[in-house]
């Protein structure tokens, strides 16, 4: 571990502000609790062992988590695994939502989490996940689109 | 807050569970190092355009240039032009004309909530459906972006609707073929949406008119 006291301390500043966000938002692109939890633990762990090389640590663990999360998703659609039984999640967030999230390609997915939930303004979203800002505004518009469609709602 | 962002809300319900912990714990554990793989691609793929290039030098020497009295082209008349508020990304303006085959015009988009430069685009190229959608595409020349990333809109007549497009994403990447990248973008969204309305469904305030 590189991580000093002070970086160690600062990280849990970041932790402790960002990370239940983080955790909810990852919730959302990845519909699994287990994979929001792994990409948030791994992100921060990370960041404790590289933090002398980060400049922008909050943006750093945000684009750090969603690829991992990502990653996670790939390979288990690669290995074919099932879908964890989530069905508590069910009383507690918005169900039909999730599964219109599941139905975004990736990019456009992350854009409109970060957009409706985290309520990031574009220059962030871009930022935080490595896409250029007209990027994540493509991805915005045609995710928020499709995601009104899969949720039947006409505008 | 919209009925999209009360939905998200919901999500705050949803208790995440301790993680500092865990996250300090795996930082001292040894971290997973994948193993280093030589990368072919780049050589061959240099190689190969190398190739390219040489016969295409090669067989462009070989017949020349044609030379001969180029035709009379036929004078500039207008495609589009406009200037409205589109939502997610905010005022448009834009004029393209069209000679011949070929199109050229300007495009300046405002890029909303959080950026404050616009993008401009150097429109390019034109495509119309049978069904009537015209689109326009360019590359981005300036503003936030002055790139070369590919940009286009589409548009409807009666009633006005209209769709802005720019950046490519797997599975279908913009080349410098602007005809080639309208045809993507139109592949992509008719083979995503059952019907246009549901791409093409942004009532914009403005006015845009087209021409003959």
């Amino acid at each position: 571990m590189t991580a000093t006291a002070d970086d160690l301390a600062q990280l849990e500043v970041v932790y402790r502000q960002d990370a239940e966000r983080l955790w909810r938002a990852l919730l959302a692109f990845s519909r699994d609790p287990d994979i929001a939890s792994d990409a948030v633990a791994e992100a921060f762990a990370r960041a404790i062992r590289g933090r002398a090389a980060i400049r922008d640590l909050q943006a750093w663990v945000w684009r750090t988590g969603f690829r991992i999360a990502a990653g996670e998703l790939q390979q288990r659609s690669r290995s074919s695994t099932q879908m964890p039984d989530t069905g508590y999640l069910d009383t507690e967030a918005d169900s039909d939502l999730l599964d219109a999230l599941a139905g975004l390609p990736e990019k456009q997915r992350t854009a409109v989490i970060l957009f409706y939930y985290v309520d990031l303004p574009i220059r962030e979203i871009a930022n935080r996940t490595g896409m250029s800002q007209l990027a994540v505004r493509a991805n915005l518009s045609r995710g928020r689109k499709r995601l009104k469609h899969l949720l039947g709602e006409s505008r | 807050m919209t009925d999209m962002e009360d939905r998200f809300r919901s999500l705050d319900r949803v208790q995440m569970p301790e993680l500092w912990g865990e996250a300090t714990l795996r930082a001292v554990a040894e971290p997973q190092v994948a193993p280093q793989r030589t990368n072919y691609v780049l050589p061959v793929g240099l190689a190969t355009a190398a190739i390219v290039i040489a016969l295409i030098v090669g067989l462009g020497m070989l017949w020349g240039p044609t030379i001969g009295t180029p035709a009379p082209s036929p004078s500039p008349a207008l495609l589009a032009r406009g200037t409205f508020v589109i939502r997610d990304w905010g005022p448009v303006e834009f004029e393209a004309t069209r000679e011949g085959s070929s199109v050229t015009g300007r495009m300046e988009i405002g890029m909303g909530r959080g950026s404050e430069w616009p993008i401009t685009v150097d429109l390019q190229c034109t495509r119309t459906t049978e069904d009537g959608l015209i689109m326009i595409g360019g590359y981005t020349d300036g503003g936030l972006h002055p790139d070369g990333t590919f940009a286009a809109i589409a548009l409807r007549r009666a009633p006005v609707k209209a769709a802005i497009w720019a950046y490519g994403s797997p599975p279908w990447t913009p080349t410098t073929d602007c005809l080639a990248n309208l045809d993507g973008w139109l592949t992509e969204e008719r083979t995503n949406h059952p019907t246009d309305e549901i791409w093409l469904r942004d009532d914009i305030e403005g006015t845009v008119e087209f021409g003959p």
